[in-house]
């Protein structure tokens, strides 16, 4: 049976049956499977999951943001195990049951006992816990009910676990958290809801340290700290001067994990501090990568999981939150996105130093920018000699001007095309005409054809260089002359 | 004495081969000094801006605005005789010699056509006399006896037009006129380019 898997970063966000088509997918509730994003990376109604024969089509319904494979958009795409569409900050492919899809790496074990989210399961779940009750009074009650609660539990754990795939069969989507940190999250859920918003980032932090990298655990202590600010008083500020001149002396001395915790102390209570946010380069610089996580339970946001750069990631910077990293990585996209609809106008130098400049602040792997300025290099040289020839055609109809601009076109385009020597050419070829233009006009002037002067020396004001002395005469004349 | 005759022969031959090449090219009979310079005198006019050689036995008419002066021939018995008037107006842009081409010899031919509308047979030329370049216009129209030749020179020179008008019966015209006008447009000469009249 086909599922589908949906990964945000290089965790399996949720793994959804494909028995209903179609399946639509988007931010907004009434779909069949919502992703959220704040960065509003998805559209409320962002795409739909059509069957076309046994082939699992994705189709775009004209969102903002687009479907993406291999670092284009495209307006549909055939899923399988080898083809990974992003939309926003999430990845879908599709697995068969029986091969396990590649995102399974990213899940831990198997769960003892999955959460059951879809009211199919809630019968076994009371079932199994009213059949555990212990029966009252007696030890030799309490050894036969034991017993036979293992065995009514095992009894319904066994279809549970091997109808488990066809518990979906009636449903078009099922959610499965990650197991290992449902625990966490359900006992931080609790705390917040109960106010302990403090007690909720310390349970949350404290899961961190073992699933660093986790969305569902950063998302949750986002939600602690707001309920924090919400909840709570704001704590008294710090002595910033005395907590940055501690940061120094402990920059000083190497000791950069500690400094990081003296400046996360002044960044908290002021994001904006210009001398907190200096010394916090200074010390992200002088620690290891391995210092990181060691941080991260000191800071007010989680750190940035890297995306991969041909889904248009960056590399992270030292100790940087994901917050920041998504505005980075949204900036660098919406660069990427600029120098596409540049390239729609064609070749030019612009668009070639545009990706220049995008593979200097991203990597060679970054989406497809490396093929496009190659597309780009190529198409410039071809539209480039183009330019040349019309430039020709043009200078053998004495279009001498438009000439000219055909070949400074060619040069903008491919710099190292050689295009010197024919300008010069045909500025000598302006230069004999317009003088001859300018006679022309003075002998017309003379017998008072002054229609047939001015049209002269308006060709002398195409052809001739201001500094020549004509210039001046046609000027004066066109300027004064009769209509 | 075959030999020596044939050596004297091609030495003879050589000599006139020689001398047909270095002999000048046919001179322009609108445009040449007569052989008999003493016909002509300087004209004593009160212009220093041109010099001119006119025929001696020429009576000399003052002009009016564009008109400096005109050389008439002294007719006898009232017969016909011709006229030589020589003109200048101003260039609203100045000419000179690079300027006078085919085109210009069209424009000044246009120009004469109106200014005399019963001329026939117009014709232009552009001519060259010793590194001055000039328009020669002529044309046929009908005079006091018979038909008249006109001859026009036209000399720019800066902002100043210069022009002969020379006019003669066309029966005479080759064989006493032609050789007059052509020494007074040989003599014609502006003092200095650009300088007014």
């Amino acid at each position: 049976m086909a599922r589908l898997v949906v990964l945000r970063g290089e965790t399996v966000d949720r793994r959804i049956d494909l028995l209903r088509m179609p399946i639509r997918i988007g931010r907004g509730q009434k779909n069949d499977v919502v992703l959220d994003d704040p960065l509003k990376g998805i559209s409320r109604d962002h795409a739909e999951i059509r069957q076309v024969g046994d082939d699992y089509v994705l189709v775009d319904l004209e969102s903002e943001n687009g479907i993406w494979v291999s670092g284009r958009r495209v307006p549909e795409v055939v899923l399988g195990p080898d083809v990974v569409a992003s939309i926003g900050p999430f990845r879908l492919m599709i697995a068969d049951d029986a091969a396990q899809p590649v995102a399974n790496r990213a899940v831990p074990a198997a769960p003892p006992a999955p959460q059951p989210v879809r009211s199919q399961q809630q019968p076994h779940g009371r079932a199994a816990a009213k059949t555990a009750q212990p029966p009252a009074n007696s030890q030799q009650k309490w050894v036969l009910g034991g017993i036979a609660a293992i065995v009514i539990a095992a009894a319904i754990a066994v279809p549970f676990v091997i109808f488990r795939g066809s518990e979906s069969q009636e449903a078009a989507a099922v959610v499965v958290p990650p197991p290992d940190v449902t625990g966490p999250i359900a006992d931080a859920e609790r705390q917040i809801g109960a106010n302990l918003c403090k007690e909720a980032i310390a349970t949350i932090d404290l899961a961190l340290q073992r699933y660093p990298n986790n969305v569902d655990l950063m998302n949750v202590r986002q939600r602690a700290e707001t309920c924090t600010a919400a909840a709570q008083p704001s704590p008294p500020l710090p002595d910033v001067a005395a907590e940055l001149q501690a940061a120094r002396d402990l920059i000083g001395a190497r000791d950069c994990a500690a400094a990081m915790t003296r400046i996360n102390t002044v960044l908290t209570a002021d994001p904006q501090n210009m001398d907190a946010q200096q010394l916090q380069k200074q010390a992200a610089a002088g620690c290891s990568q391995t210092a990181a996580p060691a941080t991260a339970l000191t800071r007010k946001d989680p750190l940035a999981v890297e995306i991969p750069p041909q889904n248009g990631g960056l590399t992270p910077q030292a100790n940087e939150l994901d917050r920041d990293y998504q505005v980075r990585v949204k900036a660098m996209r919406d660069r990427y996105d600029e120098a596409v609809a540049t390239a729609a106008k064609g070749p030019s130098p612009r668009l070639i130093a545009t990706y220049e400049a995008l593979l200097r602040d991203t990597s060679p792997q970054y989406l497809d920018v490396a093929a496009r300025l190659a597309d780009a290099r190529r198409a410039g040289v071809a539209t480039a000699k183009l330019r040349v020839k019309e430039a020709e055609d043009l200078e053998a109809k004495e279009s001498w001007n438009d000439a000219i601009g055909k070949l400074n076109e060619a040069r903008k385009i491919d710099p190292s095309l050689p295009v010197d020597e024919a300008v010069a050419r045909i500025e000598q070829k302006k230069i004999v005409r317009g003088e001859e233009e300018c006679r022309q006009g003075r002998q017309s002037t003379n017998y008072g054809r002054h229609g047939e002067a001015a049209q002269h020396y308006r060709r002398v004001l195409e052809l001739l260089p201001p500094s020549n002395p004509c210039y001046e005469t046609a000027q004066r004349y066109v300027g004064s002359a009769p209509k | 004495m075959k030999t020596w005759l044939s050596t004297v022969c091609m030495v003879l031959a050589f000599d006139l081969v020689g001398a047909l090449a270095q002999a000048p090219p046919a001179s322009d009979p609108w445009i040449r000094k007569s052989s008999k310079p003493g016909d002509f005198r300087a004209g004593r006019l009160p212009w220093n801006s041109f010099s001119v050689e006119l025929p001696e036995d020429w009576q000399l008419v003052p002009g009016f605005s564009t008109m400096l002066v005109t050389a008439a021939e002294k007719g006898r018995n009232n017969q016909p005789a011709a006229a030589i008037i020589i003109e200048h107006t101003q260039n609203t842009e100045p000419l000179n010699a690079s300027d006078v081409d085919e085109r210009l010899a069209a424009l000044e031919a246009d120009w004469v056509r109106q200014r005399d509308p019963a001329g026939e047979n117009f014709e232009h030329q552009v001519k060259e006399f010793e590194g001055r370049r000039f328009l020669l216009v002529q044309y046929g129209r009908a005079g006091f006896n018979g038909r008249d030749h006109v001859v026009v020179y036209v000399m720019p020179a800066g902002k100043v037009m210069y022009r002969l008008i020379c006019i003669a019966p066309e029966k005479q015209l080759a064989e006493k006129y032609q050789a007059i006008f052509a020494h007074v447009a040989a003599t014609f000469k502006p003092a200095a380019a650009g300088s007014g009249g």
